[in-house]
């Protein structure tokens, strides 16, 4: 019995070894190619068959990118907006998600279903009423429409955690409650631990979409100072992309991507550890 | 709870400042908004004139904005419908009739005749007509607009491959037929596969079609013509430089290798430029290029081609009309800005004495300068969708044009089967017109 | 409420009722400011006949709804839209089987998970350029890989036949990795004395699938099923920086794009905020219609 188990498992983990290294191939491949496309020389480009290492490699577009676009600014400005947004509107998040899920309030159903109901509306016409009011209270040209909604929490992430903890025993609550523990401390040491990975998991996607917000930035902001990196690379790109620049445009992009990146090889050992320290594996 | 609140007073601190900065204004000064995208070097050369304009003008502040062209008419629309249009703004002609409907572009008129920056006798007067609209034609009436630059497209060709090829691109007064320009192209497609040279790269469909005679609409531009035999004539014409005599890259390839890069890489002999990609050329062909006449329709002998512009615009709720409109000519007219765009083969000079002195006498390519001069003064013409309310009707067009260029419709078929609701969108059109 | 008196009860409720409030009040004034009020506008803008140029905006009742629906572009744009649900089940089903693997401890699953998470942390931006340098015609890296076994791969971009199904591709290819991280988090949240439960039992592995871990992922697969269907339906981006004007035919255009062409490519903003009223609450149905299916197959703990 057990020694079957054991083949079997032994086989499954061969097969998973096998599929994941063939689909994370088709992740990667497109991404080795804007890697080695930065690095080439403009005339390499349209080789045939594609030399995959460039030879000569050519670092020159590293270098002349910072030169050529205010790449610094925008980065910090993105940082800033996302920092922001992360930090603040996860506490947001979570606090609603915790009462949506756990707590009984007086039309508890009819708001959650109006949250969600923000999510259908398009963008693309939220965009001209959203810059009038903006305008209206001087935003315009400021970070401010960039980060203060997000600071308020995020609809999403909301209806997640919320689906998230309706799975957590509702016992917690009440033996805590028995215990004499007030909402906020029960919320913030039971429900926020017990919420890890899925927070981690969020984090990730909250940062993903404000640091690669493109539509906010482009309308709401005019000057180079409050650029983010989005906007920087998109008018940097459309001028070279005409020029068939594309080692220039594939240089600029890889460092718009770079900071994602990590931040997520840092986060995933957060949450990977999070899983090994609840003693659970598979 | 104590990190909520370092986080709340952290948030309001950062709102302080960052809000702080952009109100900043100094007192008693006029700040004029312009907003414009180009590439880097244009921008640095705005940059440079911006200084220059504050300079003559002082009191006066510009705020640049700068936008990646894709995303231009986005902003703005969003800047006009919220009332925050910029007092100066790069000006497409196609907008310019809805502009004017809508009462947001300032009437240069006066300010054209009497100013300090320029002499409208020495502007180039199809420059001036792009901006022209008199309520119900344009190119005629008050002026709307001053012209950044003005862009004849012409047609290049390499000439290393003419010499090989033993061809000589013809002269000015005896422009090529359409079959002298196929038998050319035939003797200069050479090769396959990805070594392929084809002797053209697509033929400007604006030129067949007008030389030929035909056009997409009327002279007064209430029908829709497209399928006048001659119209089809030229469509299919330019179609089979493709699909019969395989001269010209097919659609697919075109949209893998763009033309300019194909020319650059002399695979192709001949294209047609503005003068915005002399800069270009003079780094990246490797080998002598010229500009030459367009090839005209036997049946006619007609020479033409399009002639493109941007303008700046001047926003009629400007608070200072003036100002605004200085900064425009200043940036339209700038004898250092203009010898830079003939420095940089950016752009003719919009001033006509220095296009016929200066650009004519520069030693850059092409040799045959003369070619652009002619094709603004002589057989350049305004695309028919820009003079027209809106380009609906020409984008439904365009929508699967490339249909008959991929041989799946024949130019009858195609243009019998969008003929109708060409005129639905162009009668719709007209019908917003003036409202 | 097995214990105290009825006044502490009561009490209690109070204060329950107050901190739950007091919890969504964030987010309850971000949708009011950035939402609720900029939504009051285009509702109001949608009976308008209002271009965004001048500051004409003339009550003109229905008129805007009566002229997209009879609009032919409006439907084929309709037939596109609902072509972009089809990458949901096949994302759901890469992430789910890709998670199960990390899950399970596969060596390599940290690395492999990055690596599938690429294409999601990219900006957009720069994942068009390298998608369309990608597919293209001559020189793309799909081409040149189809060439090598003699085939003359098609013109992904260019051909109203294909350009749908390469839109389709990306944004499958794009949202896998992002669904793993969720699902894998789901699993995370099983208890493991449910497993022992069941291998006391003497339960098969393939049962204890099915039995435990589908059913403990039914919500996070609902959430993923909701805000997919909301996000496909809402397409937009990919077919704006693909094609010009929606793609030969408008074979690519989906309906977020006829809004976006209606408000800032001809100016028709009172038809373009008619249109999106009419689509939210579509959209909103759909919703509402998954919440209440949800009930029959979400399992929702308790």
């Amino acid at each position: 019995m057990s020694r079957t188990n054991t083949t079997a498992r032994r086989i499954g983990t061969v097969i998973a070894f096998t599929l994941m290294l063939l689909g994370s191939l088709t992740m990667v491949l497109p991404f080795l190619w804007m890697l080695s496309t930065s690095l080439k020389s403009s005339r390499l480009v349209f080789d045939f068959p594609p030399q995959w290492i460039p030879d000569p490699i050519d670092w020159a577009n590293y270098v002349e990118v910072w030169n050529v676009v205010p790449l610094a600014t925008g980065l910090l400005n993105s940082a800033i907006v996302t920092t922001l947004v992360v930090v603040v509107g996860t506490f947001s998040s979570t606090m609603a998600a915790f009462a949506f899920a756990k707590l009984d309030f007086p039309q508890k159903r009819a708001l959650f279903v109006a949250l969600l109901a923000t999510m259908m509306v398009p963008v693309v016409v939220l965009i001209i009423p959203q810059f009038m009011i903006y305008a209206e209270i001087g935003w315009i040209d400021t970070l401010l429409p960039l980060f203060v909604p997000g600071l308020l929490g995020n609809v999403a992430m909301i209806f997640f955690l919320r689906q998230y903890m309706l799975g957590l025993a509702s016992e917690l609550l009440e033996a805590a409650r028995l215990d004499g523990a007030g909402f906020f401390r029960i919320y913030w040491s039971i429900f926020l631990p017990l919420c890890k990975p899925a927070i981690a998991a969020n984090v990730i996607i909250v940062f993903m979409a404000t640091w690669n917000d493109y539509l906010g930035p482009l309308i709401f902001t005019n000057s180079p100072q409050n650029a983010t990196v989005q906007l920087v690379i998109a008018s940097f790109s459309a001028f070279h992309a005409e020029q068939t620049d594309y080692p220039m445009v594939m240089a600029a992009s890889v460092i718009a991507v770079l900071p994602v990146v990590i931040l997520f090889v840092v986060l995933q050992r957060y949450f990977v550890d999070s899983l090994a320290s609840s003693g659970i594996k598979g | 709870m104590k990190k909520l609140s370092a986080a709340a007073a952290l948030l309001a601190a950062a709102a302080l400042v960052l809000s702080g900065c952009s109100a900043a204004q100094p007192d008693g000064d006029t700040t004029i908004t312009f907003m414009g995208w180009g590439s880097p070097e244009e921008i640095d050369t705005f940059k440079t004139m911006i200084a220059q304009y504050e300079e003559k003008y002082p009191g006066v502040t510009v705020d640049y904005i700068t936008v990646a062209d894709a995303d231009f008419a986005t902003k703005l629309q969003t800047m006009i419908a919220s009332k925050k249009t910029p007092d100066v703004f790069y000006l497409q002609p196609d907008k310019l009739t809805q502009y004017v409907d809508a009462g947001l572009l300032a009437d240069l008129s006066s300010y054209v005749d009497d100013n300090q920056e320029f002499s409208v006798d020495n502007v180039w007067k199809k420059a001036l007509d792009f901006y022209r609209y008199d309520g119900t034609t344009r190119g005629t009436g008050a002026i709307y607009g001053l012209p950044k630059d003005i862009g004849p497209f012409a047609l290049a060709y390499n000439k290393d491959l003419f010499d090989a090829a033993g061809i000589t691109a013809p002269t000015d007064d005896a422009p090529w037929t359409w079959d002298q320009f196929e038998a050319a192209a035939k003797t200069l497609t050479q090769g396959s596969g990805n070594d392929k040279v084809y002797g053209s790269s697509p033929y400007s469909l604006e030129s067949a079609v007008w030389s030929n005679g035909a056009d997409w609409l009327n002279a007064d531009r209430t029908k829709v013509t497209v399928t006048d035999p001659k119209f089809v004539e030229a469509l299919q014409w330019v179609a089979d430089l493709n699909l019969v005599d395989h001269v010209v890259p097919s659609p697919e390839e075109q949209s893998a290798l763009p033309d300019y890069q194909r020319f650059v890489d002399g695979k192709v002999a001949m294209m047609g430029i503005g003068p915005w990609n002399q800069g270009g050329l003079w780094n990246d062909a490797t080998f002598n290029w010229d500009i030459m006449p367009w090839p005209v329709s036997p049946s006619t002998g007609t020479e033409a081609i399009w002639l493109g512009s941007i303008g700046f615009g001047v926003a009629n709720s400007s608070k200072d009309k003036t100002d605004a409109a200085n900064l425009a000519a200043f940036m339209a007219f700038n004898k250092d800005a203009q010898r830079t765009n003939i420095e940089k083969g950016q752009a003719i000079p919009n001033l006509i004495d220095m296009a016929k002195s200066d650009y004519l006498t520069s030693d850059k390519a092409p040799a045959n300068k003369q070619e652009f001069l002619r094709i603004i003064e002589d057989y350049g013409r305004i695309a028919t969708q820009t003079t027209t309310y809106d380009q609906e009707w020409f984008t439904l067009f365009n929508s699967n044009v490339a249909s008959v260029f991929k041989g799946e419709k024949t130019a009858a078929e195609y243009t019998a089967s969008v003929q109708d609701e060409m005129q639905k969108l162009l009668d719709e059109g007209i019908a917003k017109q003036g409202q | 409420m097995t214990t105290s008196t009825p006044r502490r009860a009561s009490s209690m409720r109070r204060h329950e009722r107050l901190w739950g409030l007091a919890f969504v009040t964030p987010i309850a004034v971000q949708a009011l400011l950035f939402c609720v009020i900029p939504v009051g506008i285009a509702v109001y803008a949608g009976f308008t006949n209002w271009n965004g140029l001048s500051g004409r905006r003339d009550f003109i009742g229905f008129a805007n709804f009566g002229e997209f629906l009879t609009d032919k572009y409006f439907w084929i744009a309709s037939g596109n839209t609902v072509v972009m649900l089809v990458p949901i089940p096949f994302y759901l089903f890469f992430g789910i089987l890709l998670a199960l693997g990390a899950h399970r401890g596969t060596p390599g699953s940290g690395v492999f998970r990055t690596l599938f998470f690429l294409p999601y942390i990219s900006s957009i931006v720069a994942l068009v350029v390298l998608w369309k340098w990608i597919f293209n015609y001559q020189y793309g890296l799909v081409n040149q890989g189809l060439a090598l076994v003699g085939i003359q791969g098609p013109d992904w971009l260019g051909d109203p036949a294909w350009i749908k199904t390469t839109i389709v591709l990306m944004i499958g290819w794009k949202l896998i990795g992002i669904t793993s991280i969720y699902i894998l988090a789901a699993l995370k949240n099983i208890p493991p004395t449910y497993y022992e439960a069941a291998r006391i039992d003497g339960a098969s592995t393939l049962r204890q699938f099915f039995q435990i871990t589908l059913p403990m992922l039914t919500p996070a697969i609902f959430f993923l099923t909701v805000i997919g269907v909301i996000g496909s339906l809402q397409t937009f981006v990919e077919v704006q920086l693909f094609t010009s004007s929606g793609g030969p035919d408008y074979s690519a255009a989906t309906i977020t794009y006829y809004i976006w062409q209606k408000a800032f490519g001809s100016n028709e903003l009172g038809l373009a905020s008619a249109t999106a009223t009419f689509f939210a609450l579509v959209l909103l149905a759909v919703t509402l219609i998954q919440l209440r299916l949800s009930r029959r197959w979400v399992f929702e703990g308790e």
